[in-house]
């Protein structure tokens, strides 16, 4: 959620470029790249403790005990969710309002903060705690129940949800929104409108496909917080006796990613999803992520095509989108490659495609600690702004709750604290992740040689990807640092001041 | 289970321990990277010019020059210790106002002059500075704590 994004423009391109959005940039995190010696001990601890982990648990034949939840029938009355529902519209109209018609001022307005920290940080985290809650209270859901009550079958699908879509509407306007969150530069009114049109998505495609279909399967932050819920020791009974009291079932920690198995590949997709788009928001600004397009791209390109230095930096753009957006497919056939190798050392029958689907949902605590390790600090920067903001949402002088004036002095989180918490984090839900996939190993190889084998393959792909995101967190930023390619003199109105200047930054705040 | 599960924990922390203190930097070694990580070229002079002053020794003077709107310096990633008193002088011949994010300080641009930001590096972290009216980033000030 770095609001700035900090590339290599030429000045140039900063005065032409700039100058659209309110100064003050919004969702900025203060962390320094964690030192390397930590990063060193973090990649080898997460090697010495997966191994020490697996030579403990090779034999771990009562996995399955750890999975046997307690249930508490009727733990949650009906009144309860009501409120939530009804707390959940509201939250939603008034994120839709202050932002259309509140201050465009980012830090004046409701909209941000609460979207972007309380929302796609806070309650995400909060999910995975207290577990999917969403499903009950998902205010689109809300809204389309509401609907239903005054035009019966609305919702009721007008064709069959095609098997084949799956999970790929999630996928897509998932792909969406981290775009937006990265690049979009998001203002309060912009958001408003965003938040409206996805509104509108939401009834079209519930009246096409039907409520049921389309909140499962196309609503991506239903799919987003069912996955994150996985992890919470607590679950809710499903939906089937809507409006009567719900039972609650608590369970380890963790086991309810054990308890079904990914259906479909877009689902694993979606999972390697929240994990690559965090990794490559860690490393689309650091200093050799972007020597990568400079360095090594654009001069090929420049010698290949005649054209002005503008049409590169326009072209760097649609570079990092395409990073980001392939990222899933790349993390995708990375995975699939080591599911091959666990077919083939286990000598399973098993398709690729299944093995695939059996561990799939084991790489959710890797992508759920990466995602706190990057965001979590701004929870303590930018969240405490929430405070004041609900006195006044709109941002015109309002005190409603008497809180303007709190949390009016910058947080910031210590750099020591933020290093101990990401490291300690991510080796913590690596040593989770490679558990379950231990435990998912032993279920589907009970027995012999083939249990032990079955170990490595995922072990391994674990301990690639949480070292990437480790070393990812050490890189050195990029801003500033790194030489500006220097343009051919024709190319540009200014190029003489231009190439004297080693390198430039823009900034496209928000 | 449970046995093994505490074993495995005892196991873990000895080994993560073991590492720790092997990894851990000597003492009095800095936290701080390499300032030079690629490169102004040799033939630039920089013009973010960083010099120690001589009253004390923990204070840091640094100088960014903005010609045209635009940053003239060679790096404009401020590195500088926890604890620190910094000093930043800004000259620019455009007026603008300038903003230190996490620290939150604000100070008005005027045309041809210099103006100073001094204030105690307390908070550890990466922070932005910027310009407020032309939304240009004037790099970032990197506080280490010690």
């Amino acid at each position: 959620m770095r609001r700035i994004s900090r590339i290599l423009l030429p000045p140039v391109f900063i005065i032409a470029g700039c100058g659209c959005a309110e100064a003050h940039a919004f969702g900025v995190i203060y962390n320094l790249p964690i030192p390397f010696w930590m990063y060193a001990f973090a990649a080898s601890a997460t090697l010495a403790l997966s191994f020490l982990m697996i030579g403990f648990f090779v034999t771990g034949q009562n996995a399955e005990r750890n999975l046997r939840p307690v249930e508490i029938p009727d733990a949650m009355p009906r009144a309860g969710w009501s409120i939530l529902r009804g707390l959940s519209v509201l939250l939603l109209l008034m994120t839709m309002l202050s932002g259309l018609f509140g201050a465009q001022r980012p830090f004046n307005n409701f909209s941000l903060t609460f979207f972007w920290i309380g929302c796609v940080l806070g309650f995400a985290y909060l999910t995975a705690v207290i577990g999917d809650v969403y499903t009950f209270i998902n205010p689109w859901r809300v809204l389309c129940d509401v609907i239903e009550r005054l035009r019966p079958m609305a919702f009721y699908g007008r064709i069959q949800y095609p098997a084949w879509l799956a999970y790929y509407p999630a996928l897509t306007l998932y792909m969406a929104f981290i775009w937006l969150e990265l690049f979009g530069h998001t203002t309060p009114r912009s958001l408003g409108l965003v938040l409206l049109g996805y509104t509108m998505l939401n009834f079209a495609a519930a009246a096409l496909f039907g409520a049921e279909a389309w909140f499962r399967y196309g609503e991506f932050f239903a799919v987003f917080f069912r996955l994150l819920g996985k992890v919470s020791p607590i679950a809710y009974a499903s939906r089937m006796g809507r409006g009567s009291k719900t039972m609650v079932r608590l369970r380890r920690p963790f086991v309810g990613l054990l308890e079904e198995s990914a259906d479909h590949p877009s689902i694993l997709l979606f999972v390697l999803f929240m994990l690559s788009s965090t990794a490559f928001d860690g490393v689309h600004e650091t200093l050799p992520w972007v020597q990568v397009f400079w360095k090594y791209v654009y001069p090929v390109l420049a010698w290949a095509i005649a054209r002005p230095y503008r049409f590169f930096v326009g072209l760097y753009y649609d570079w990092q989108w395409l990073m980001l957006w392939l990222s899933p497919f790349v993390y995708f056939m990375i995975y699939l490659f080591f599911m091959q190798v666990t077919k083939f050392v286990t000598g399973s029958e098993r398709p690729v495609r299944e093995l695939a689907l059996q561990f799939g949902y084991s790489l959710v605590p890797i992508a759920l600690v990466y995602n706190i390790s990057h965001y979590f600090t701004l929870l303590f920067t930018d969240g405490p702004r929430l405070l004041p903001l609900i006195s006044d949402p709109f941002g015109v002088g309002w005190d409603l709750f008497g809180t303007v004036k709190l949390m009016q002095q910058p947080s910031t989180v210590p750099a020591r604290i933020v290093w101990h918490a990401q490291v300690g984090l991510i080796v913590f839900g690596h040593l989770v992740s490679v558990y379950l996939a231990h435990t998912q190993a032993l279920r589907l190889f009970p027995r012999g040689r083939k249990a032990l084998w079955s170990q490595f393959p995922m072990l391994i792909l674990m301990v690639a990807f949480t070292t990437a995101g480790l070393w990812i967190l050490s890189l050195p930023i990029g801003a500033g640092q790194v030489q500006d390619p220097i343009p051919t003199s024709s190319a540009l109105p200014a190029a003489g001041t231009v190439g004297s200047i080693p390198a430039a930054l823009s900034a496209n705040t928000t | 289970m449970t046995g093994k599960v505490v074993a495995f924990i005892l196991a873990g922390i000895v080994v993560s321990g073991i590492l720790w203190l092997k990894f851990q930097p000597q003492h009095g070694e800095s936290i701080m990277p390499p300032a030079a990580v690629a490169a102004v070229p040799a033939s630039e002079t920089p013009s973010t010019s960083r010099e120690q002053a001589e009253l004390s020794p923990h204070r840091e003077i640094f100088e960014i020059i903005m010609r045209d709107g635009k940053v003239v310096s060679s790096s404009t990633v401020l590195r500088v210790h926890e604890g620190d008193e910094i000093i930043l002088k800004i000259v620019s011949d455009r007026s603008d106002e300038v903003h230190l994010h996490g620290y939150d300080l604000h100070a008005d641009l005027v045309p041809g002059e210099t103006t100073t930001l001094a204030f105690s590096a307390t908070r550890t972290g990466r922070f932005g500075m910027e310009m407020h009216r032309s939304h240009t980033e004037l790099g970032a000030l990197e506080v280490y704590p010690h």
